[in-house]
């Protein structure tokens, strides 16, 4: 399919936005292939339908750019570079580095977000892969199914940092799951009474990171 | 990807004998933009000397096959691409028509992304993307013979090389993420005899970026590239210290920089909207937008390689499965040319 077979401007219906020059562009033409931007409005869905009622609607995403004439899936028309996410109350913005911000709400909402878009995209770069997503989340829909994979670092640099946000539990996010990160995803499993099956599952995965987002966007801990 | 720096600083010699100059002008807003990125600066006026070339009228994308880059030097020009069987690399005969040449070791290889000629030897690079790129090189033969991977020394994706002068060559592209191949960081390796390269270390700070193209003038080389800040362009004499050149690169990708007689050109999109967009400098330091207008080139064409052929701004690229060739006429409109 071609990579730029669609143009919108529109995500889910909610508009998006350019917020990367000194004056924001408040028109943003996306392209993408038909079933990535399908992708995406299915992202801007569950971010609205997961939302509280106290956000108020989603009023506009901010993105770095979708297709780009680059190699890989810039390139291909599957990527989207997420910048922000404007709620009417409230805002997820990676683009400020909301993954380390001082207010734990704050970081709260990031891994709601970055759950959000694990349920529709495989690859999810976020401000822990590393520096170059320090300020802005990169979704791809390559990488196989939509499963847990302990052998993909951007999969345990989220569950690790999920973990330290939602539970404390206090690991070092370095991408390696070992025996401590292992527990404590397990641990936030159980508490979603979520089977241990989301590395084969993909239901479960999503299922998981439904529920995780639920509470994350609550502030809730698990 | 432009002509080699022997070529440029001896002046240019045209396949035809014809010599041309490459008009830019510098008219106001172009239609379709707002007044949020009308650059309202001159740009110099250059006249055309002559009609181009024959050349370069008459060149187009190769029967089968897509190109991913040309190069042209001393009368000759080389493409290299791909066409329905894998990577490919083709030269412009007499006739004005590409003949294929053979890859040794290029079973698996899809592409070849770079390509860049000097004398009689010819260096190009290609691969899948996802690892480090790979080099075939030619010395005047109709075999491309491949060159160990241990001997190269490159550690990334090659998007684009040319020759500086003698045996000196740049080459330009991106590190990629082992994970999801996206590119995280640019990178620059030079090499003094054209079987060998080693990596430049320099500040070229880009944000989940790529470097696109280079080309040279003189010992003036200009490398040029994008991140999710914006467009981004480097300058160097001889191929020392880059340092960040000035321009109105915000809200743009650039994606392909070519020598012209008045300096450099480079070539790119907006983000917001892909509307094509480019820019001049004399110096490769300080640049300006040029006002061209989008023409033949269409917001889903992808632009691959930007040269000059016979003085002609050219430019290949089109969609995953179809090779276009542009030449920008006039300085101001994209002419597709097949």
């Amino acid at each position: 399919m071609a990579a730029t077979e669609r143009a919108y401007r529109t995500i889910g219906g909610v508009p998006l936005r350019y917020l990367r020059t000194e004056r924001p562009l408040t028109q943003y033409y996306a392209r993408s292939t038909a079933e990535f931007e399908d992708k995406l409005d299915a992202f801007s869905q569950d971010l609205a339908e997961a939302a509280p009622r106290s956000y108020g609607p989603l009023l506009y995403i901010a993105t770095a750019g979708a297709y780009v004439n680059k190699p890989k899936y810039h390139g291909l028309g599957r990527a989207f570079d997420l910048d922000l996410v404007r709620w009417e109350h409230k805002r997820c913005s990676p683009l400020r580095g909301d993954h380390e911000y001082r207010w734990r709400a704050t970081r709260r909402r990031y891994i709601a977000v970055d759950a959000l878009a694990r349920r529709r995209f495989k690859y999810v770069l976020d401000g822990w892969y590393n520096g170059a997503h320090r300020d802005h989340m990169h979704l791809d829909d390559g990488g196989g199914a939509l499963v847990f994979n302990a052998g993909y670092r951007s999969d345990t640099v989220f569950v690790q940092a999920s973990a330290n946000v939602m539970i404390n539990a206090g690991l070092v996010v370095d991408g390696l799951y070992g025996p401590k990160t292992r527990r404590a995803f397990a641990t936030m499993k159980d508490r979603l009474e979520i089977a241990h099956r989301v590395s084969r599952d993909a239901r479960l995965y999503r299922a998981f990171l439904w529920r995780l987002a639920l509470r994350a966007l609550r502030n809730k801990g698990l | 990807m432009n002509d080699s720096g022997d070529r440029l600083r001896a002046g240019r010699r045209t396949l035809c004998g014809a010599a041309c100059a490459l008009v830019l002008l510098g008219c106001g807003p172009a239609s379709g933009q707002t007044t949020q990125d009308v650059i309202a600066l001159p740009t110099p006026r250059v006249q055309a000397a002559s009609s181009p070339s024959a050349g370069a009228a008459d060149l187009r994308s190769p029967d089968g096959g897509v190109l991913h880059s040309v190069a042209a030097a001393d009368g000759r020009i080389v493409g290299v691409g791909a066409t329905a069987g894998g990577a490919a690399a083709w030269s412009v005969g007499s006739d004005g028509a590409w003949t294929q040449h053979r890859l040794a070791a290029a079973a698996d290889v899809p592409q070849l992304d770079a390509v860049a000629l000097a004398g009689p030897s010819v260096v190009a690079f290609g691969g899948d993307g996802q690892r480090p790129s790979r080099m075939w090189v030619a010395d005047g033969g109709t075999t491309w013979q491949a060159v160990d991977a241990d001997v190269v020394g490159i550690d990334g994706r090659v998007n684009a090389v040319t020759a500086v002068s003698g045996d000196r060559w740049i080459a330009v592209g991106d590190r990629v993420d082992p994970e999801g191949g996206e590119s995280y960081q640019g990178a620059i390796w030079i090499s003094e005899d054209g079987r060998s390269f080693t990596p430049v270390t320099s500040d070229l700070a880009l944000a989940e970026g790529t470097l696109s193209d280079v080309a040279t003038t003189g010992d003036t080389v200009v490398v040029v590239g994008f991140d999710i800040n914006g467009g981004k362009v480097w300058s160097a004499d001889d191929m020392s210290a880059f340092s960040a050149a000035t321009g109105p690169f915000e809200a743009a990708t650039v994606e392909g920089v070519a020598a012209t007689n008045d300096g450099f050109v480079a070539v790119g999109r907006g983000i917001a909207d892909l509307r094509p967009l480019a820019w001049t400098s004399e110096d490769g330091r300080r640049w300006q937008r040029a006002d061209v207008e989008a023409g033949d080139v269409r917001p889903e064409d992808q632009i691959r390689d930007v040269s000059t052929v016979d003085g002609v701004v050219i430019a290949v690229g089109g969609s995953l499965d179809s090779s276009v060739l542009w030449t920008l006429e006039d300085g101001l409109r994209w002419r597709r040319r097949s």
